[in-house]
């Protein structure tokens, strides 16, 4: 065989062959790009939330991706990565639910304060520690990812927080005292002595 | 090469007559001759394998000669790293046909460090979508980020005070100053330009949220929106007690009077500077 037929075979195998995967792979991306018009509104909103407790988490992120190239050659798209950080969770009732009621002949205020729930989310970014990250061969973890994993975690430290029944009932349970002193002060303001009954619902 | 004749391929002599008919010399002399023909005919197969040895050898040779003469190490690396090329994407092409996407998983482990307890009553929330953006020590801004944030503003409800006029049945609530908290900004709403900033997390929060208050108490708006609702909520939590009594909340100024001491909302004196 001669070299210049050789090459000229070699030349066609290996030009069909990327002529195929570039094919095939561009198979893969057939979306359109989305035409998002940027949201730049804001809006100022009534809300009457009383915040009775806030909650500091102590929060280990832990990303983690295997590689999912063929034989996982050089563990080629693995990447592993951990970071620390305080995350904030404001629990408390809904104010705007929470009923009084006039006095009776008794004196009795009748208050009806609604079940706690998580108001707000937050973290401390001064807490933040630098990630240690582990990746395979010509991978990195960009900038986007280590704020997904952030975004995740701060998801699981809110569904945590909303299954502790407990910091909910501590909340309610401040809530209603803070109530009850509200009412019976302004009660005194008047030269009135005011009792509260709660409603339980 | 001479014909092989076929009756002979069976190895015996067919004939219409008889054995005891024919000479048994002729038979041994056909037998001999059959012999001799076998033998002739494998010693041409044996010429003709060792031919066709001989051939392959000599192609080996060939071969070897002519690697030898065009395949320099040069080549050979060359043509190695394009047959592991070639066969890298012909492999990731058919996964990426038959691929199920690995998608990254994220655990975290929650520890409760602090409880703290607070009597924030928030009335205003706004939701401020922006575009933080950072620059260098020359003003040019090198990088922008999207992001969503909440602010939420509000008073500690312990600080209401109130001031009461027992004469004119009038009540008066001193309201603290409204405040706004710190910013909460959406993560996952994260958007960079250009891409992969090399910045690190705590970083981006940090103008993310720098940006979302200047931009918010730049406008004002929620304080107003704030303010109005903490009178509705002042109101709300406090006329049901009063109007049994036949007072009334006024938010005007409360007339100056030297002997009237505001009161605070869990009953204490205040000490002003006209004691």
């Amino acid at each position: 065989m001669s070299s210049k037929h050789l090459r000229k075979n070699l030349v066609l195998v290996f030009s069909a062959i990327l002529v195929a995967a570039t094919l095939l792979c561009g198979c893969q991306n057939t979306e359109e790009p989305e035409a998002e018009n940027p949201d730049l509104s804001s809006n100022a909103g009534y809300i009457c939330d009383l915040a009775t407790l806030e909650v500091y988490y102590h929060n280990v992120a832990r990303y983690n991706q295997e590689s999912d190239f063929p034989l996982k050659l050089g563990n080629i798209g693995y990447k592993r990565m951990w970071f620390e950080y305080s995350g904030i969770v404001e629990i408390g009732v809904t104010a705007s639910k929470v009923t009084i009621s006039e006095p009776d002949e008794n004196g009795v205020v009748t208050i009806y304060v609604p079940q706690a729930e998580i108001l707000n989310v937050n973290l401390d970014e001064n807490s933040i520690t630098d990630p240690v990250v582990e990746t395979g061969w010509f991978t990195t973890l960009s900038t986007e990812e280590k704020t997904e994993a952030l975004s995740n975690a701060q998801t699981g430290m809110e569904e945590e927080a909303d299954k502790d029944d407990t910091l909910k009932y501590q909340a309610r349970k401040r809530a209603k005292d803070l109530l009850e002193s509200y009412v019976q002060n302004t009660g005194d303001l008047i030269g009135k002595r005011y009792t509260v009954e709660w409603i339980e619902g | 090469m001479q014909q092989h004749d076929e009756s002979l391929s069976h190895g015996e002599i067919r004939s219409g007559k008889l054995a005891s008919d024919v000479d048994e010399s002729e038979i041994k002399r056909l037998n001999a001759k059959r012999e001799a023909l076998e033998a002739e005919f494998k010693l041409e197969q044996q010429k003709l394998e060792s031919i066709k040895r001989q051939n392959k050898i000599q192609r080996r040779n060939e071969r070897r000669d002519f690697l030898a003469a065009n395949l320099t190490p040069k080549r050979a690396i060359t043509i190695l790293g394009a047959i592991v090329v070639v066969v890298l994407v012909g492999a990731f092409a058919v996964s990426q046909l038959f691929k199920e996407e690995t998608k990254p998983v994220t655990i975290t482990s929650s520890q409760l460090e602090e409880i703290v307890t607070i009597s924030k009553l928030s009335t205003a929330e706004y939701v401020y979508n922006g575009i933080a953006e950072v620059k260098n020590e020359d003003g040019e801004v090198t990088q922008r980020i999207y992001y969503g944030s909440t602010v939420r503003a509000g008073v500690d409800m312990s600080k209401i005070k109130f001031d009461i006029d027992d004469e004119a049945k009038l009540v008066y609530p001193i309201l603290p100053e409204i405040t706004l908290d710190d910013p909460s900004v959406d993560e996952s709403s994260f958007e960079y330009m250009p891409t992969n900033p090399d910045m690190k997390l705590n970083d981006i929060i940090s103008v993310c949220k720098k940006d979302a208050r200047t931009e918010i108490e730049k406008k004002g708006q929620i304080y107003d929106t704030a303010e109005e609702g903490l009178r509705t909520a002042v109101e709300a939590l406090t006329l049901p007690v009063l109007e049994n009594a036949d007072y009334r909340i006024s938010w005007d100024e409360p007339p100056a009077d030297n002997d009237r001491q505001p009161d605070k909302a869990d009953g204490q004196e205040v000490t002003t500077n006209e004691q």
